[in-house]
């Protein structure tokens, strides 16, 4: 299922997938697959991209 | 002294290998994301598998045709680089070949620059030697498994840049 949370969360902060990738330390492609429900992340990088979005875990992935 | 050396030799060496394996696996540890580590994992397990049925597949040849199939050499290359090549193709296939902050651009024309060179060398290769020896038993040269594998990788790494900077610009 499509994250579109993250999505517009990320839009909201101008940024790209690659600025979120460099600030949480993945690559571009892992959160490109967060976005598209083709992969599950851990808790840690979960929190790691509530905190650069400024959301909480339920905002972005909660269902 | 010279008594002790037998033993002292092997303990040493297998300290050397432990520290040289802990620091590529900490290394390892720092350079890939947990995605990727996840595709690498699986990707190791398939190289494993077709290890596995690589072997098997050989000695029942073996059993079969009462003698081997192939030179030990073109056996070598072949446990080496099947296994490489399904690592490679998956790794590289599911963005888990090049870490966070290296180039993924840069790696596939790596790739590419090596596999051509070697395939191009395994080419003059099989024709000054031909593919077969006098006993009858297949001798591939060592590029000629490897050229293949590195030159795919990269193809598909170029590929799936190209499809990124699509993916981007929508």
């Amino acid at each position: 299922m499509k994250n579109l949370r993250l999505k517009a969360a990320r839009a909201a902060k101008d940024l790209s997938q690659e600025a979120l990738a460099n600030l949480v330390g993945v690559s571009r492609q892992t959160i490109n697959a967060i976005e598209r429900g083709d992969y599950n992340p851990t808790i840690r990088l979960c929190i790691d991209i509530c905190k650069v979005l400024g959301k909480t875990l339920d905002e972005l992935f909660w269902e | 002294m010279g008594a002790f050396i037998p033993v002292i030799l092997p303990i040493c060496i297998g300290l050397i290998f432990l520290g040289i394996a802990i620091a590529l696996a900490s290394l390892e540890a720092n350079r890939y994301d947990e995605r990727q580590k996840l595709v690498r994992g699986n990707a190791y397990a398939a190289a494993f598998h077709i290890l596995l049925i690589y072997t098997l597949a050989t000695h029942l040849a073996e059993i079969w045709l009462e003698r081997p199939w192939c030179t030990p050499m073109t056996n070598i290359s072949l446990s080496l680089y099947l296994p490489l090549g399904a690592f490679l193709l998956i790794a590289v296939g599911k963005d888990a070949y090049t870490r966070p902050k290296g180039s993924p651009r840069r790696t596939g024309v790596a790739l590419l620059i090596a596999g051509g060179i070697m395939l191009a060398y395994a080419v003059f290769e099989w024709k000054r030697r031909g593919i077969l020896t006098p006993e009858g038993l297949v001798d591939l040269p060592l590029h000629f498994l490897a050229g293949p594998v590195f030159l795919l990788s990269g193809l598909l790494q170029l590929w799936r840049c190209r499809r990124a900077a699509k993916e981007d610009q929508k």
